[in-house]
């Protein structure tokens, strides 16, 4: 098969031999059910998407089966970040005994995909085990047939880069008379591991001696090159802990000198506030208790004067979201709960300036996941907007810049213009500039970090865990280009310390990471020695839910145990 | 710790301590979750019926015996592991072959269990903006869930009952009938399902035969008290009388159950003032009472439908009664409570004839739903 690369889009040219699934054997279920793909109503047509068949055979009824695509791969085995199978429905709530299902796939991938032949994997998982899958073989090409006689020659490129760093490599294809052929195409390689994209950037997935090829026909030039290790690694130490009894910890916020910290399950709705005049101990200095089963989320404005605290799990069923007085920052008090339109529950929350962005439970068409309050005046909020992505529900919101950077679960990454002007938005009128829905993927929370262009998703659901990297450089077109791939748990919330270029990774039971994102990035991170420190601060016991830097200190909240206080030693 | 003991750590953290054993089923290369069992109840013998009832923050239904109330099992209903996903209804299929639950947070949804098994076998996105109760008509072919959508009274954001056939799990239509529906139970003929709208004052009476509304009837609007446009009496479920003559309401703010007539287009009959804030209720199976909990006053009232007068109220002790269900014999009622932001509920088994609390088990935060299983299902 053969694919004219168009920004998203597929075309398909022919139908060619090189596309092909094969299917796993049938998963049995205790009871009796037998699922498979039927291999022989697989057939990608006229190339560009097919349609399965899913099947039980068995004699129980299954469900519900998830459908979910894997990351693709290219020949190497490397993991391509870009193209993407589209599968529909990625969910069939119930399979009964001699039942078939179609299933429609369709491959996309983004401009810059190197040509090659591609796998991706498929996988039917009910109750989270995995009850059937299938391989998805595509092939990449950018059209073209070389001249005879031409030649290609690497005309620039380092010859010496770290691992885990994207350089640039340059070639020119001539044809036999000499006359340079720019719209030719470059396939590029390596000699050794890591990850090229069609344009010729590359990045080192090992150290030592590399060589780099260019191909184009049956022409070849080669460049040797040696990749010196990434040296950036040290260790998280631990300094403090303020113990939380009895109740587990949600999420956390410092500013000038106190942390905020609220309560899951048990915590009876409390919000506490603890003193840093020792920024090694935090020392409970004050707490709030609330009408909620679950304050989930503690949002402090920039200035240190309002906070905000989520209620869900009220018991006058009301809940909504109290505004909290700092004037004396560590004996915060309540100065309204405004309830208004709010009552299935707030999980997240983010203040800028004048506004209160709020996370709804539930979704509604009309009144959609995301509120926006004005809180000039924090006694009387008034809502002014509203957003629903349309479909699935909305986890998390993070506003920077004027863009609202919304965690939209299976709708993926949406970006509102609500200030930056891009798209004349405002925080009274939220205009949609960009999505990124990425099959597979659950995003739950977001950082935005606007001097890179990229955005930092986490899917706390789908295990091994699995950090994204999108390039929002451009708003309207935003573009998966790396991924950190972390064993056994997954990630929850994020902190950047942009000043460093580390991102702090809360990783539930696999505690905390310090991620190396300086620079450009591209492909696996975990493959680059981009891990700087993994700190598990209560050997056994950790869980953690969300990190913040402050002062040179990294604080974390842990579900489990409280509050820490952490020392980066790098 | 990974997740591997997550959800058993937090049940044991937070006091579940009725849970003796923690069985862990691999579920995945990579995933794993806690079954939790009571080692002592495990092996005895199914034959006196059991209790379900949903617990909403642990994201959960938990299985008592009715006659002890010992935990027999729990099942997870929790896709999203950490987020509250809160578990609502329950429902038992008239054929006995399958029971029912709704999640409505996330995306909602409308699980399937398969009896005696109690094996998951299916869960449908419902598509609505939540999800409470279920109603199931005589055949069980077909299930009502409103989505109790209450910010609806505000934002005029609309409010559905889907419409799930229940072999395929499809949800073949999704009624808009007013604000914050929040109970759809179907008449004993299964021609007709009886809706509460919590947020509108009414009921509303739907032919199952062409999906369509074919009465509104307003309950109890003149009551005065609560901020403008909020409702007066809030319908919120209900009931249908043994022949499917008449449905019982409960009306949360007007503390009284409510008798609506189906000849004609439905129309109010009698009332009974009872406890305060009453929630769900159920008829006892000899059609001769109805079980009411009083959310507001931690009580049950006991109301002899013939008469429509309360016969006795039962201080159960407990904070926030919410669900009703009778056992098959009529002897006892099981009673869900909430429980409130610093306690857990669970569930009192009351001896109907009595008054006399049989047992009371806590079983974790803010249980909801409840239904009563019997053995021979």
């Amino acid at each position: 098969m053969r694919w004219i690369r168009r920004n998203w889009m597929m075309v398909p040219l022919a139908a060619a031999a090189m596309v092909g699934v094969s299917c796993g054997d049938g998963g049995t279920d205790p009871t009796g059910a037998i699922v498979h793909f039927g291999l022989g109503d697989i057939d990608l047509q006229a190339g560009r998407d097919t349609v399965v068949q899913i099947s039980n055979s068995g004699g129980g009824a299954i469900g519900p089966i998830e459908l979910v695509p894997l990351p693709v791969r290219d020949a190497s085995g490397n993991m391509v970040p870009g193209p993407q199978l589209q599968v529909i429905p990625s969910e069939i709530a119930t399979l009964n005994p001699g039942v078939s299902i179609s299933v429609a796939l369709a491959v996309v991938a983004p401009a810059n995909t190197s040509d090659g032949e591609y796998l991706v994997g498929l996988e039917a998982r009910s109750q989270n085990q995995l009850v059937a899958s299938a391989q998805l073989r595509f092939r990449v090409t950018s059209g073209g047939v070389s001249p005879a006689g031409s030649s290609v020659v690497i005309t620039s490129g380092p010859t010496a880069f770290i691992r885990g760093d994207v350089v640039q490599f340059t070639a020119e294809v001539r044809d036999s008379a000499g006359t340079v052929l720019p719209n030719e195409p470059v396939q590029w390689s390596v000699g050794g591991f890591g990850l090229f994209d069609a344009t010729g950037r590359f990045v080192s997935y090992s150290s030592g001696a590399i060589t780099i090829i260019a191909k184009s026909g049956s022409s070849a030039d080669t460049l040797a090159a040696t990749v010196a290790e990434r040296t950036r690694i040290g260790t998280l130490s631990t300094l403090g802990h303020g113990v939380v009894n009895q109740a587990l910890t949600s999420d956390l916020w410092v500013h000038g000198g106190v942390m905020y910290s609220g309560t899951h399950n048990g915590g009876a709705g409390t919000f506490y506030a603890w003193s840093l005049s020792n920024p090694d101990q935090p020392v409970k200095s004050d707490s709030v208790v609330v009408d909620a089963r679950v304050v989930n989320d503690v949002k402090i404005r920039s200035d240190g004067t309002l906070g905000a605290i989520t209620h869900e799990g009220s018991t006058d069923l009301l809940n909504g979201v109290s505004l909290v007085d700092l004037t004396s920052p560590e004996h915060p008090t309540i100065i309204t709960r405004y309830t208004t339109g709010l009552a299935s529950g707030i999980h997240n929350a983010w203040i800028e300036g004048n506004y209160l962005y709020l996370v709804t439970d539930g979704t509604n068409p009309t009144t959609g996941g995301l509120r926006i309050l004005d809180v000039s005046n924090p006694a009387a909020p008034t809502q002014v907007a509203q957003f629903y992505g349309g479909a699935g529900f909305l986890h998390d919101v993070y506003v920077r810049d004027g863009l609202a950077m919304l965690s939209h679960w299976s709708e993926g990454l949406i970006i509102l213009d609500v200030g930056n002007g891009v798209a004349g938005g405002s925080p009274t009128n939220p205009v949609e500039v960009g999505r990124l829905r990425i099959p597979g993927y659950l995003v739950h929370n977001a950082w935005y970090w606007p001097a890179s262009g990229y955005v930092f998703l986490g899917d706390e659901i789908n295990a091994p865990g699995r950090l994204l990297v999108i390039d929002v450089s451009d708003l309207s077109n935003p573009v998966e280009v790396a991924s950190f791939s972390g064993t056994g748990e997954t990630p929850h919330n994020f902190w950047l310390d942009e000043s460093r270029g580390i991102l702090y990774a809360a990783w539930y039971g696999s505690g905390i990471r310090a991620l190396d994102v300086s620079g450009r990035l591209m492909g696996e991170l975990q493959r680059q020695n981009r891990q700087i420190a993994q700190a598990l601060y209560d050997a056994g016991n950790t869980m953690t839910w969300a990190p913040q830097v402050d002062g040179g200190k990294i604080y974390v909240s842990d579900f489990f145990t409280g509050v820490w206080a952490l020392q980066a030693n790098f | 710790m990974s997740r591997i003991a997550w959800i058993g750590r937090l049940l044991v953290k937070r006091g579940f301590h009725l849970l003796m054993q923690t069985r862990m089923v691999m579920i995945a290369p990579h995933r794993v979750v806690g079954l939790i069992v009571l080692a002592a109840a495990c092996d005895a013998p199914d034959d006196r019926g059991t209790v379900l009832t949903t617990a909403t923050l642990p994201d959960r239904v938990v299985m008592l015996d009715a006659a002890t109330g010992m935990v027999k099992d729990s099942i997870s209903l929790d896709p999203r592991p950490v987020e509250i996903d809160e578990p609502h209804g329950l429902a038992a299929a008239p054929d006995g072959k399958h029971w029912y639950a709704t999640v409505s947070h996330g995306e909602s949804t409308l699980w399937k269990f398969e009896r005696p098994s109690n094996r998951l076998v299916g869960r449908v996105r419902l598509g609505t903006s939540g999800a409470a109760r279920i109603g199931i008509t005589p055949d069980s072919r077909v299930a009502l869930v409103p989505d109790y959508y209450r910010d609806g009274v505000d934002r005029a954001a609309p409010s559905h009952v889907a419409v799930v056939e229940l072999g395929d799990l499809a949800v073949t239509a999704r009624l808009e009938l007013c604000p914050g529906p929040h109970d759809a139970q179907v008449s004993p003929d299964g021609k007709l399902a009886a809706v509460t709208c919590s947020l509108s004052d009414e009921v509303v009476l739907v032919d199952l035969g062409t999906l369509e509304p074919v009465a509104r009837v307003p309950v109890d609007r003149e009551r005065e008290g609560g901020p403008e446009r909020w409702p007066r009496s809030r319908p919120l479920n209900v009931v249908w009388g043994p022949e499917g003559e008449y449905v019982y309401v409960t009306l949360h703010l007007a503390d009284k159950v409510l008798e609506i007539g189906r000849a004609g287009e439905g129309r109010t009959m009698r009332n009974v003032v009872i406890g305060a804030g009453p929630a769900q209720l159920a008829l006892t199976p000899d059609g001769g009472t109805l079980v009411v909990a009083n959310r507001g006053d931690g009580s049950i009232s006991l109301v002899n439908r013939p008469e429509l007068a309360e016969r006795r109220r039962i201080d159960l002790g407990v904070t926030h009664p919410h669900g009703v269900a009778v056992s098959s014999d009529g002897r006892t009622a099981f009673i869900s409570y909430e429980g409130d932001t610093k306690s857990d509920g669970g569930v009192v088994a009351v001896d109907l004839t009595t008054g006399d609390v049989i047992w009371r088990r806590a079983v974790g935060q803010y249980p909801l739903g409840v239904i009563y299983l019997t053995a021979q299902h």
